[in-house]
């Protein structure tokens, strides 16, 4: 395609997405969804093969606008990433220490469930690694929407969601640092004691940074100016994920790290308000990418990992959800199934964990076909997510299946 | 009256107010949205009232706490000024034993402190020691949370 299409390439890439939101607030669907399905559409794998008119036009291949869409989506995770760390908050962690860390470590047979539930079915322990993070983790961005929607908010199921989500954004802060030091490093079992320590030594010039660092970062934010403000954030962020790239430590992870150190600071309203656009933006793209960068036709191939892996993983999570609420938040049995249909959506995470297996070369050494992995994530989120959201809308006709007297 | 308040990580926080009848549920988002929902008791699930922007929810907690129209004949009334502190309406006319008195000479005031009073329609601030107390005075009084000085024990307030 010629040079002069880029920019219109990627007004449609935009103009798309935007119009997929449209489509959400009109339809109640979650954003997230939608942007997926509209980059499979405009992908090589639909858009790229039909030929219809002005195809060309609209398909976007793997041209200047192509590897913008990929970097873009690069810059998305990065931010998706410093939001959790900005968000994330210990002392919220240890307001209702006890009753969070019981629930998430219940909440934690779900990734044992999926990673045996993909050992069976791989054959490979490091695939089945992956399938595990993918399904446990339950989608922030989704279900917190969600609950506003439904005015659970102001219900007390709110409070084992908000709580357990908490910790699932603590831990797959771990889990990623572990699979990308894994996968991203020289590669080999060997070479992993290696990886670790280069990722552990990044983690801890971070947290050192964190000590040190936080008077600068102090000043670095407490310009009056929007402009500097917003460059300089945007700046630091995207250096360090870079350099954490590098040290394999994953883009997330390093974003991660500098969210909370932002967070810190006494300007972090500030900095979220600033920053919130870019993130909208670029996360947008994220998902746009991960939908136009998979082959519908390895859908066909995981139908069995999917079909077992949405029954499975759908029930254990309500009832390890239905379970911590009835039992360590002492809630009543129709709170607990809204806890327990709450929780089942997944989104943005999983797809993180799939993408950071994607920019990897470590997975194919591995015997981990990140297509295939992709292709899983892709189709699991698009069903769960729906799933979830149509759960939580219709959840009084769970009520009546869970009995009327709520004193039980 | 107990408050209970609920981080919602994420979110905002949650505030809940509760009496025999039912709770009202005051949501504040980080965004500065307030929601407001109520759950009659024996209900399962609270109902959204209404929801506000920041600035409306200002204008409306001004209204609610009267700072328009205070009803003082009505009732004793007292706000919360912070953890520490309160303020008390008197009403001279229930209390009689304060007619005449100057108040630079009330004894036993301990901490607490008359900052003005309602006379008529105007009111009188940076008061003098021999300003005379009269009988259909209303004193504004600042006091610490919790200490009830002579002056209110007596007024019974």
């Amino acid at each position: 395609m010629p040079f002069e299409t880029t920019l219109l390439e990627i007004g449609i890439v935009f103009i798309t997405i935007a119009v997929g939101g449209v489509i959400a607030s009109k339809t109640d669907l979650s954003t997230i969804p939608i942007y997926i399905i509209l980059g499979l559409f405009l992908g090589e794998h639909v858009l790229g093969r039909v030929g219809i008119p002005f195809s060309e036009i609209a398909f976007i291949g793997e041209g200047a606008a192509g590897s913008f869409i990929e970097i873009g989506a690069q810059i998305g995770i990065v931010f998706l990433l410093f939001f959790l760390g900005m968000e994330f908050s210990l002392r919220q962690l240890s307001d209702h220490k006890s009753r969070i860390s019981k629930a998430g470590t219940i909440d934690l047979l779900n990734l044992v469930v999926g990673t045996i539930l993909g050992y069976i079915i791989l054959g490979n322990i490091f695939g089945a690694i992956i399938i595990g993070g993918i399904v446990y983790i339950s989608s922030s961005a989704i279900i917190t929407k969600s609950l506003i929607d439904l005015g659970w908010i102001a219900d007390e199921e709110s409070g084992p969601i908000l709580g357990m989500l908490v910790y699932e954004d603590l831990f797959i802060a771990i889990y990623l640092a572990f699979i990308s030091a894994l996968f991203l490093g020289t590669g080999g079992v060997g070479g992993l004691f290696g990886s670790l320590l280069i990722s552990g030594g990044f983690v801890a010039f971070l947290v050192i940074l964190v000590y040190l660092g936080t008077d600068f970062f102090k000043r670095l934010v407490s310009d009056d100016s929007d402009e500097f403000t917003v460059l300089r954030i945007v700046g630091v962020t995207l250096l360090i994920a870079g350099a954490g790239l590098l040290a394999g430590v994953s883009e997330a992870v390093a974003a991660f790290v500098v969210g909370l150190i932002f967070s810190e600071t006494e300007y972090s309203d500030r900095i979220e308000k600033l920053v919130e656009p870019i993130r909208y933006v670029f996360s947008g793209l994220f998902f746009f990418w991960i939908g136009w960068t998979t082959d519908p036709t390895l859908f066909v191939e995981v139908i069995p990992l999917l079909s077992i892996a949405v029954v499975v993983t759908g029930l254990v999570k309500y009832l390890t959800s239905y379970y911590s609420a009835r039992e360590f938040y002492g809630l009543d049995k129709i709170k607990s199934n809204r806890v327990g249909l709450g929780m089942i959506t997944r989104g943005e995470f999983s797809l993180v964990i799939a993408s950071v297996v994607m920019s990897s070369v470590g997975a194919i050494k591995f015997g981990v076909n990140p297509q295939m992995i992709n292709a899983f994530a892709v189709s699991y989120v698009l069903v769960m997510s729906i799933i979830g959201t149509t759960l939580m809308h219709y959840s009084d006709y769970f009520e009546r299946l869970t009995g009327n007297n709520p004193e039980i | 009256m107990p408050v209970e308040k609920i981080n919602l990580p994420g979110v905002g926080k949650k505030f809940i107010v509760e009496d025999d009848e039912k709770e009202v549920i005051v949501i504040i988002h980080n965004t500065g949205k307030r929601e407001v929902h109520m759950k009659k008791k024996g209900e399962e699930h609270s109902e959204e009232l209404f929801e506000l922007s920041d600035t409306q929810a200002r204008e409306l907690g001004a209204i609610l706490e009267g700072s328009y129209f205070q009803p003082i004949a009505e009732e004793h009334i007292e706000t919360k000024l912070d953890q520490d502190h309160i303020l008390e309406w008197i009403e001279v006319e229930e209390c009689s034993e304060l007619e005449g008195e100057k108040v630079g000479e009330l004894e036993d005031l301990g901490e607490t402190e008359i900052v003005a009073i309602h006379r008529g329609d105007s009111t009188i601030v940076n008061l003098e020691p021999d300003e005379q107390i009269e009988k259909d005075d209303i004193l504004i009084v600042l006091e610490p949370e919790g200490k009830h000085s002579d002056l209110c024990e007596k007024c019974q307030v």
